[in-house]
């Protein structure tokens, strides 16, 4: 059984609070959050990201070129981008809040920026061009998950180092710790092309889960994981067939019943009712022990509510099959 | 040749993804015919199932063609025999088939190849060092193992799935125990059909004239005071051993002083199905028990209680060399083995 602490801590930054005319601005919420990678008696863990890094910039969008797939901030939010990362920008109002998109090349001036994969997360066409944003680099592998090989174990090869797991809507694109002993650096590795390249800065994308494998039998590891809790949910995509995702931290997971499937936004996004496990949209719980999707839940017709409760903390990783046509989950509001 | 390669790509899109198979070579450490480690130019692995009857003898088989055994897709019939290529690959690094590199054998995939349930899945590794015009010749080295799920050889052997849902793919793989200790796997089966008869044998290492095959078998072509015939049906002369005392070699006949156990040594051919042999005991060299050991499904085996086969390990050319364990029961203090060609 996995045990999955989670530690939350809202931290509202009271010193920051500014008064105007007896009104209240808050700037802005961080939290950590304690992961569990590494359980005894389990092979692999389905976990998530449940936090963005801390932006680095905020602006106003003033002019969306949807034909060029170019953004213009005049206020030069888009320098000092450092090539080992990948950016992305989030909508913070407005209809499209919470819909994101993956940033290429940058002008000179930090003006504008090119936009990469329209609609994966957020659609050009669906903004007004005065919305506000903000700019987050990506988490990457080897910022979660630490090279020097102290507490995670790196190996001549894959099967008996940390592995890492993603699921790529068709098959899984696997990552493991090379000690360096067959690969010409040390650190995270993948096979492309018939080569061991170097892995540790593949961006982990918000939204997604991804499978962790430990060699190690006994090994229990924890790893802490820090962030801004947003405003508005950042979207996830799902595409039809089988999606990692998982929920992120925001102001809307409050209450006690903030984790449970049937709050999670995923019926007002979208996800299609059936009247039997067979059919529809469904949702797959990992099972640690077994290493296998194990329950299965479907959201009924007749009830208008999933067949049966399920809990999915931020940090948890879980999968959505989409039966129909792509659409855009707002883990809740 | 078909080759796989893989790439990344982090986003999401349509997909059927369960029974997937994640295969490659474990923790094994394969090797060249010369002991080089296989690599990108030196290895290529074939995962095969068999869909009826048994595991096809790739020592013996002919293909209609050579490329079929390297070609995914490819259905191989041998007799009652019906194996299928599913897959290929050839990303050996440093000696390791890495199943992180080599792309899943996907659900979709195999239903295209017809993959029916619970099909029995082995690993074949080429020395593609070994190839003619990237393809295998009779000569090429190569390797079979069985699959298990996470290398767990106590568990059943693995096998094609029944396209229960599970996202989540199975990872097989030789047994997790292979490592570099089994380096030499690599040529076991190497030019097996090589020297299947006599007469190609005798013709590699003495000019025979027409009608003087028969002569031959007793002529000492090299000199080496055993003739032809012996050297071809035992590669080495019988050898014994008893725990604790130092092994006596003798050729064809072998002795100890203490009728305990025993544990003998030869090296017989066994892709000549032409050859018998036999292993004879006795106590006092007046009287001798005759056993029969012969050559069956890849292993070697004999049929009396008292005799166990403790190893059986391929040497190329067709030879084996064959460890026997006889039982102090049978209180046997001499050995000799004898073999008839027919």
């Amino acid at each position: 059984m996995i045990h999955k602490i989670t530690v939350i801590c809202l931290l509202a930054l009271s010193s920051s609070f500014v008064i105007q005319t007896s009104a209240r601005v808050e700037l802005g919420r961080v939290g950590t959050h304690q992961l569990r990678i590494s359980d005894p008696a389990t092979g692999s863990q389905l976990v998530s990201l449940p936090f963005l890094k801390s932006a680095m910039s905020r602006g106003r969008l003033d002019t969306v070129d949807v034909a060029s797939s170019n953004l213009q901030a005049v206020q030069g939010a888009f320098s000092g981008f450092d090539a080992r990362f990948t950016y992305i920008l989030r909508v913070t109002d407005g209809s499209a809040a919470g819909a994101w998109f993956f940033l290429g090349e940058s002008s000179a001036t930090g003006d504008t920026v090119e936009v990469l994969n329209d609609g994966f997360a957020g659609k050009l066409n669906q903004l007004e061009g005065n919305e506000s944003f903000a700019v987050h680099a990506l988490y990457t592998l080897s910022e979660i998950f630490p090279e020097a090989g102290h507490f995670l174990p790196a190996a001549d090869l894959d099967l008996k180092a940390m592995q890492v797991h993603f699921y790529d809507g068709r098959e899984f694109q696997k990552c493991w710790l090379s000690n360096g002993a067959i690969t010409e650096h040390i650190g995270w590795t993948r096979a492309v092309d018939g080569q061991l390249i170097y892995a540790g800065d593949t961006a982990i994308l918000p939204g997604a889960s991804f499978l962790v494998l430990d060699p190690r039998a006994d090994a229990s590891v924890n790893i802490r994981i820090q962030g801004v809790v947003l405003k508005s949910p950042l979207k996830v995509p799902l595409y039809a067939g089988y999606n990692f995702v998982a929920s992120n931290y925001n102001q809307g997971l409050t209450g006690p019943n903030a984790f449970l499937l049937g709050k999670l936004g995923l019926k007002e996004s979208g996800f299609r009712s059936s009247v039997s496990q067979q059919e529809g949209d469904k949702v797959f719980s990992y099972d640690a022990e077994t290493g296998q999707f194990g329950a299965r839940f479907y959201l009924d017709e007749t009830t208008g509510e999933f067949n049966a409760a399920a809990s999915f903390q931020p940090g948890d990783g879980f999968v959505v099959y989409n039966s129909g046509e792509a659409y855009l989950w707002s883990p809740i509001n | 040749m078909k080759r796989n390669l893989s790439f990344l790509l982090l986003f999401l899109y349509a997909a059927v993804a369960h029974g997937d198979l994640d295969w490659g070579g474990g923790v094994t450490r394969f090797t060249t015919e010369s002991g080089e480690v296989l690599g990108l130019e030196s290895g290529f692995a074939v995962l095969i199932s068999v869909r009826s009857g048994q595991l096809i003898d790739f020592e013996t088989f002919v293909p209609n063609v050579p490329g079929e055994l390297v070609t995914a897709g490819t259905i191989l019939s041998d007799g009652t025999n019906v194996n299928s290529v599913l897959a290929v690959s050839y990303e050996f690094h440093s000696g390791y088939l890495l199943n992180s590199a080599v792309p899943d054998l996907l659900i979709d995939e195999q239903e295209i190849l017809g993959v029916t349930p619970d099909e029995a899945l082995f690993i074949i590794v080429w020395d593609s060092t070994t190839f003619e015009n990237d393809l295998p010749t009779d000569d090429s080295y190569f390797t079979v193992l069985p699959l298990y799920f996470e290398g767990d050889r106590s568990s059943e052997q693995a096998q094609t799935s029944g396209g229960v849902f599970s996202v989540f793919t199975n990872r097989v793989h030789p047994d997790q125990s292979l490592d570099s200790r089994w380096l030499q796997l690599i040529a076991q089966y190497g030019g097996f059909n090589t020297y299947a008869n006599f007469a190609e044998w005798v013709d590699s290492i003495h000019m025979v004239a027409d009608g003087g095959l028969d002569s031959a078998k007793y002529t000492d072509s090299n000199g080496n005071g055993r003739s032809n015939i012996e050297e071809y049906a035992f590669d080495s002369p019988l050898s014994v051993k008893r725990p604790l005392e130092a092994s006596v070699e003798e050729s064809g006949l072998a002795g100890s002083s203490n009728p305990e156990l025993c544990e003998l040594s030869v090296k017989l051919r066994g892709n000549n199905s032409q050859l018998s042999y036999s292993l004879h005991i006795s106590d006092d060299l007046q009287s001798w028990r005759t056993v029969g050991v012969e050559y069956m499904n890849q292993q070697w085996v004999c049929a009396d209680p008292g005799i166990d086969i403790t190893e059986s390990v391929y040497e190329g050319l067709g030879v084996w060399r064959v460890g026997l364990h006889v039982d102090a029961t049978l209180h046997a203090s001499f050995f000799k083995f004898s073999s008839a060609i027919n």
